[in-house]
C-alpha cells in the first residue's frame, strides 16, 4: 500500500498502523508529502506511540516535519491609503503646486476635460433622469388621482428634480463614471511610471493631471445638473400628460409658478461642491494607488464607494443648512 | 517519460516544427533553447497536450497520447506542473493560498492538509513570508510562490517557462540552484524553456531549435564543440561568456 494523495484521498482505515506501542507503516510502498502529513498527524495524536517504518521513509517524514515550520503572524495587507490627514495634505500639495506651477496649466487639457467628464457623461446622465421622472412621476400619480390632486404633480416634480434629485443623480454618476476614471487613468500611469517621468521633467503631475480635471469638473457640474433636472421634468411631464391628462403647456406654466430661482439656486449651489469633492476623490486615489496595477484596482473601488458616500453625505449637509436658514 | 516521435507541429498552414524527435527520461533536467519565434513556447503546448502534432507521435510514460481522450490527457496533465512566464499567481489571495489552491480544487483532501503541504512547499523552495499577497512580492518571490504552487500537487514532471526571466543574476542563480534541488529530493523530471545560458550549468540535457528543426539533443558540456553557427554564436556572444 501507498500513503500519498491517492490513497488518502480515499477512506483509510487507520487501524491497520496504530499497534499496541507503535505506529506501524513498514510495509508502506511509498510516502509523499501527503502521506508524511498525515504520518506526522498519527504521531500527534499517538504521542506514546513509536513509528516503525522503512529507513528512506522516516528520513523523508523527518524533513517533511522540519519543513512544516511558519510564521503564524499574518501581516498585514499593504495599506493603500485612506481618507485621513493625507487627504488634507494632498489638498494642501494641489494648491502649492497650483501657484507655483501655474503656467504649466494648459488650456487644452480643460477642453479635454469637458470633452470627455462634461459632454461623454451627458448620454448616461440623460438616459437616468429621464427614467427617473418618469418612475417618480408614474410612483406619484396614482396616489395623485385618489386624492383630486392631479396638478400637483407638477410641484412635486418641478421641486424634487431641481432642488435635490437632479443634483443627486448627477453627482452619483459622476462619481461612478468620472472619479474611477480619474483614479484609473492617474493610478496607471504611476504603475508606468509617467508620473515620475513627468516630475524629473520638472512638470508637475499635479498640475498636469489632478488641477485641471478638478477645476473642470467644478464648473461644469452645475451645468449637468440642470441638465440633469431639466430631462427629469420632461420625463415626469411626458407621464403628467399620459397618465393625468395635463398637457405639456399647462404643466410648463405650473412648473414656472412652482419652481422659483431660489429651488434651482439651491440645486445648482451643491453642484460645485459634488465637482470639486469628486474631482479631488478621483485624482487622490490616482495619485496615491502604489506601484502595482492590483492597487490601482482596488483603488478604483475605493475611489468609487468614496465619493458617492461623500456626495449623500453633502447633499445632507446642504439639506440641513437649508433647513437652517429656511430655503 | 515523454518522448516525441517524428513530431511535425504549426498552426493552420505555418510550420513550427518539423521531424522533432528526442526523448526525456525520468529525473532529467532538461533546457529548450532556442532564439525567438524558434518554436520553444509550441514545444511546451505540446507536452502540455494544448497543442495536437500535424503528424508524428508524442508518448507519455511509454502511453501513446490520443487526443480524443480528453479524460486520459487531463490524468496526464495532472502529473505536470506548470511554472509560468509571468508566474501566474491569484493576487486577490495570499501566497500560502495561492499553493493551496490546487491541492483544493483537485482533490478531497481537507483544507488542513492543503494547508501543512502548502507550507511544506513554501519551505522546500525557501519561502517564508506566507501571509504575504503576491502583489507584495519581489520578482524572485513571486518565481518561489509560483514554482511551490507548482509542486503543491507533487507532479512528476516540472515544466518551466522562462524561469529567470526578470530576475537578477544572483535571484537567478538561486532559482537554478532550487531547481536543481527539488529534482535532487525529490526526483522530478523539468523541463525548462530558457534564453539564459547561465541556466544551462544545471541541465543535463540540451535541446536546441532552429529554422524549426532540433539541431542539438545533449549534454551542454558538447555545445562547444557543434560547428552549428547559431549554436556558435549563442554561446560565444557577450551574453554566452559567462558559460566559459
Amino acid at each position: 500500500m501507498d500513503l500519498t494523495k491517492e490513497t488518502l484521498e480515499g477512506k483509510i482505515d487507520i487501524s491497520i498502523f496504530i499497534k499496541e506501542h507503535t505506529i506501524d507503516i513498514k510495509d508502506v510502498e511509498k510516502v509523499d508529502t501527503f502521506g508524511a502529513i498525515f504520518v506526522l498527524e498519527l504521531l500527534e495524536k499517538y504521542k506514546d506511540k513509536k513509528l516503525i517504518a522503512k529507513k528512506e521513509h522516516i528520513e523523508f517524514i523527518q524533513k517533511v516535519k522540519k519543513l512544516l515550520k511558519y510564521n503564524d503572524k499574518k501581516t498585514k495587507k499593504s495599506a493603500n491609503v485612506s481618507l485621513s490627514s493625507t487627504f488634507l495634505e494632498y489638498i494642501g500639495i494641489l494648491v502649492y503646486h497650483g501657484f507655483k506651477n501655474v503656467k504649466d496649466i494648459e488650456f487644452e487639457s480643460f477642453l479635454k476635460e469637458i470633452e470627455s467628464s462634461g459632454i461623454g457623461s451627458l448620454f448616461i446622465l440623460a438616459v437616468l433622469s429621464f427614467l427617473v421622472g418618469i418612475v417618480i412621476a408614474y410612483q406619484s400619480a396614482s396616489e395623485l388621482i385618489s386624492f383630486g390632486a392631479n396638478i400637483f404633480i407638477v410641484n412635486l416634480i418641478g421641486i424634487s428634480s431641481f432642488r435635490e434629485l437632479g443634483p443627486l443623480i448627477t453627482g452619483i454618476i459622476l462619481a461612478g463614471r468620472v472619479s474611477s476614471g480619474y483614479t484609473a487613468n492617474i493610478g496607471i500611469r504611476n504603475v508606468y511610471e509617467e508620473l515620475d517621468a513627468i516630475e524629473v521633467m520638472g512638470i508637475s503631475p499635479y498640475v498636469v493631471f489632478g488641477l485641471p480635471r478638478i477645476i473642470t469638473l467644478t464648473f461644469i457640474t452645475p451645468l449637468l445638473v440642470l441638465f440633469s433636472s431639466n430631462v427629469m421634468v420632461l420625463g415626469g411631464a411626458i407621464i403628467a400628460k399620459t397618465y393625468l391628462d395635463i398637457p405639456f403647456n399647462m404643466f410648463f406654466d405650473r412648473l414656472r409658478e412652482v419652481v422659483g430661482f431660489s429651488q434651482v439656486f439651491v440645486g445648482l449651489i451643491k453642484a460645485p461642491f459634488f465637482g470639486t469633492y469628486i474631482g479631488l476623490v478621483g485624482t487622490y486615489f490616482g495619485f496615491y494607488s502604489g506601484k502595482k496595477p492590483e492597487d490601482v484596482t482596488l483603488n478604483v473601488m475605493k475611489s468609487v464607494v468614496i465619493s458617492i458616500s461623500g456626495i449623500i453625505v453633502i447633499d445632507a449637509l446642504f439639506s440641513i443648512i437649508f433647513a437652517k436658514i429656511g430655503i | 517519460m515523454i518522448e516525441f516521435k517524428s513530431v511535425y507541429s504549426g498552426y493552420g498552414n505555418y510550420i513550427v516544427h518539423e521531424n522533432i524527435s528526442f526523448k526525456i527520461e525520468k529525473s532529467e533536467i532538461v533546457a529548450i533553447v532556442g532564439g525567438s519565434g524558434a518554436g520553444k513556447s509550441t514545444l511546451v503546448k505540446l507536452m502540455l497536450f494544448l497543442l495536437k502534432p500535424k503528424s508524428g507521435e508524442i508518448f507519455f510514460d511509454d502511453q501513446k497520447i490520443d487526443y480524443g481522450d480528453e479524460k486520459k490527457i487531463q490524468k496526464i496533465r495532472d502529473r505536470i506542473g506548470v511554472v509560468f512566464q509571468f508566474n501566474a499567481l491569484f493576487n486577490s489571495i495570499t501566497s500560502v493560498e495561492n499553493v493551496m489552491y490546487p491541492v483544493l480544487k483537485k482533490t478531497s483532501l481537507s483544507k488542513d492538509i492543503a494547508f501543512k503541504n502548502a507550507i511544506v512547499k513554501l519551505n522546500m523552495v525557501g519561502f517564508t513570508n506566507i501571509w504575504a499577497y503576491p502583489g507584495e512580492l519581489s520578482g524572485g518571490m513571486k518565481k518561489k510562490v509560483a514554482l511551490a504552487r507548482a509542486l503543491a500537487l507533487e507532479p512528476d514532471i516540472l515544466i518551466l517557462d522562462e524561469p529567470t526571466s526578470g530576475l537578477d543574476p544572483i535571484s537567478a542563480d538561486e532559482f537554478d540552484s532550487l531547481i536543481k534541488s527539488i529534482r535532487d529530493s525529490l526526483g522530478t523530471t523539468v523541463v525548462m524553456v530558457t534564453h539564459d545560458i547561465a541556466s544551462l550549468k544545471i541541465v543535463d540535457r540540451v535541446l536546441i531549435l532552429y529554422d524549426k528543426k532540433l539541431i542539438f539533443n545533449g549534454n551542454p558540456s558538447l555545445l562547444k564543440a557543434q560547428n552549428h553557427p547559431w549554436i556558435q554564436s549563442f554561446i560565444k556572444g557577450q551574453r554566452g561568456h559567462c558559460y566559459d
